[in-house]
């Protein structure tokens, strides 16, 4: 099907353009912004969305750079794409857990075109890069015509294709702290089929001290309804070391309390008994990388 | 109301007045009269059926509308044949192998095939399926196209650099 065709397109070559062609818009215009196109394009096409104003952002020059490496913080612009995120060596090292996830979303050409940033703006429940960034503590960069805010992916994202951005607002990229030494970080997923959308997807992050006691942990979630859940009751295993039998309780009861749903694709049961298995396969992954960060 | 769209498909420059909505694979097909790569799912971008190289990567084409593409250097499977000697190892590979049945599926299968050789010469099964997520084939169960890919990989590995470099210009 063709796409309602669009009054105008855009094709700004800086940020500051394109925010000021957004300012532009008379209240009530709808405008489309366009990064990879992975998710906006096939809802044009199908006229579940139709847009006015088309502003594609892949002509804005360094939009999509990744700084930083060392031991300091990173930031990876906002059309930064699966791929690029997925082959970064910094990243692969220190940030684990989301070049895990940008490997495995979808397809070849998919990562060769979708972004970090329409990843988040599209917050959709079944993605994996926003759960990775989540237990990455990171924060998303919001700009607009009146400065830029930052903001916790964690609030940044209010539940599925919900998210903090106003109008007038374009994301400019991800920033991602420094990872504390003895840090290790992975990203787990099951999928119906190999890299498709998560019926369930673990992050974990955790920190250990040189005799293997946990210190730190994040734990995230992905494709349950609400968007990225946080389990802050894997703090339970921070003061010990990460053992199977400790984990696999802990998982265990993370996976007891989560907000699983019934859908097509996996029951509420089958998902809390992924939840657990996933969780237990991605704490394992970041605590041997976390080991191999020490040496 | 259209919208002046300038490319170079296959190293020759083309340029159309399209809507904006028109997508690449449109332009490809109805524009430039290029109707080797196809259209299967028509607009979810899940067949794989239109990949083509835009700048050295490969996309669904119905992904990604005509005017995003303006500037760019498209590849489609119609230069393939051109870059071999009568054909590509890569297609000389599927024919070889039966890596199809209908052929609806085959100019997507190619140029996925392409952009994976090109990065990694001497792929694993494992590798060979990933690459291929993205292409789907409702006729053959893969298992030939996996063949065909791993003796496509063969066939470069054993051409004289220079001549394999020949087979990845884009």
């Amino acid at each position: 099907m063709f796409a309602v065709e669009p009054r105008e397109y855009l094709a700004p070559l800086a940020l500051d353009d394109a925010l000021a062609a957004l300012e532009r818009q008379p209240d009530g215009v709808s405008v489309g912004v366009l990064a990879g196109g992975q998710s906006l394009v096939p809802l044009l096409r199908s006229r579940q969305r139709t847009v006015e104003v088309l502003v594609d952002l892949n002509r804005i020059s360094g939009l999509g750079r990744i700084d930083g490496g060392g031991s300091g913080e990173v930031r990876i612009g906002a059309t930064a794409r699966y791929r690029e995120i997925g082959e970064h060596a910094d990243l692969d090292r220190r940030f684990s857990a989301l070049a895990d996830a940008a490997r495995t979303v979808g397809d070849v050409q998919v990562r060769n075109r979708g972004t970090i940033g329409g990843s988040l703006a599209w917050a959709d429940a079944t993605s994996d890069l926003p759960t990775a960034v989540a237990a990455l503590r990171g924060l998303v960069e919001l700009a607009s015509r009146g400065g830029t805010r930052v903001l916790p992916v964690t609030e940044f994202i209010l539940g599925a294709r919900r998210t903090a951005l106003c109008p007038g607002e374009l994301i400019a990229g991800v920033v991602l702290p420094a990872p504390a030494a003895g840090t290790g970080s992975a990203y787990q997923k099951y999928g119906i089929t190999v890299h498709g959308r998560p019926v369930v997807g673990v992050a974990a992050a955790v920190t250990l001290d040189p005799s293997g006691r946990c210190t730190d942990i994040e734990v995230v979630v992905s494709g349950l309804q609400c968007g990225p859940h946080r389990a802050p009751a894997a703090r339970e295993l921070v003061g010990g070391p990460l053992d199977e039998y400790r984990v696999g309780e802990v998982a265990a009861a993370v996976a007891d309390a989560a907000p699983v749903h019934d859908d097509l694709r996996g029951s509420a049961e089958y998902r809390r008994h992924l939840v657990s298995v996933y969780m237990g396969r991605a704490i394992r992954q970041a605590a041997e990388r976390a080991v191999q960060e020490e040496k | 109301m259209t919208t002046k769209v300038s490319m170079s498909i296959n190293g020759d420059p083309v340029t159309e007045d399209v809507p904006l909505r028109t997508t690449l694979i449109d332009f490809v097909r109805e524009e430039a009269h290029l109707t080797g790569s196809h259209v299967g799912c028509t607009f979810e971008g899940r067949c794989g059926a239109c990949t083509m190289v835009v700048d050295g990567h490969t996309v669904k084409s119905c992904l990604m509308f005509a005017v995003q593409a303006e500037g760019s250097e498209v590849t489609t499977v119609e230069a393939l044949a051109a870059m071999g000697d009568g054909l590509h190892p890569i297609q000389e590979a599927f024919w070889e192998k039966h890596g199809l049945q209908c052929g609806y599926c085959t100019p997507g299968m190619l140029m996925s095939t392409y952009e994976l050789l090109k990065r990694v010469p001497d792929p694993s099964d494992q590798e060979i399926r990933e690459a291929l997520v993205g292409n789907i084939c409702r006729c053959t169960g893969y298992q030939f196209i996996v063949e065909s890919v791993r003796l496509a990989a063969q066939k470069l590995r054993a051409l004289p650099s220079e001549q394999r470099d020949r087979c990845f210009p884009a």
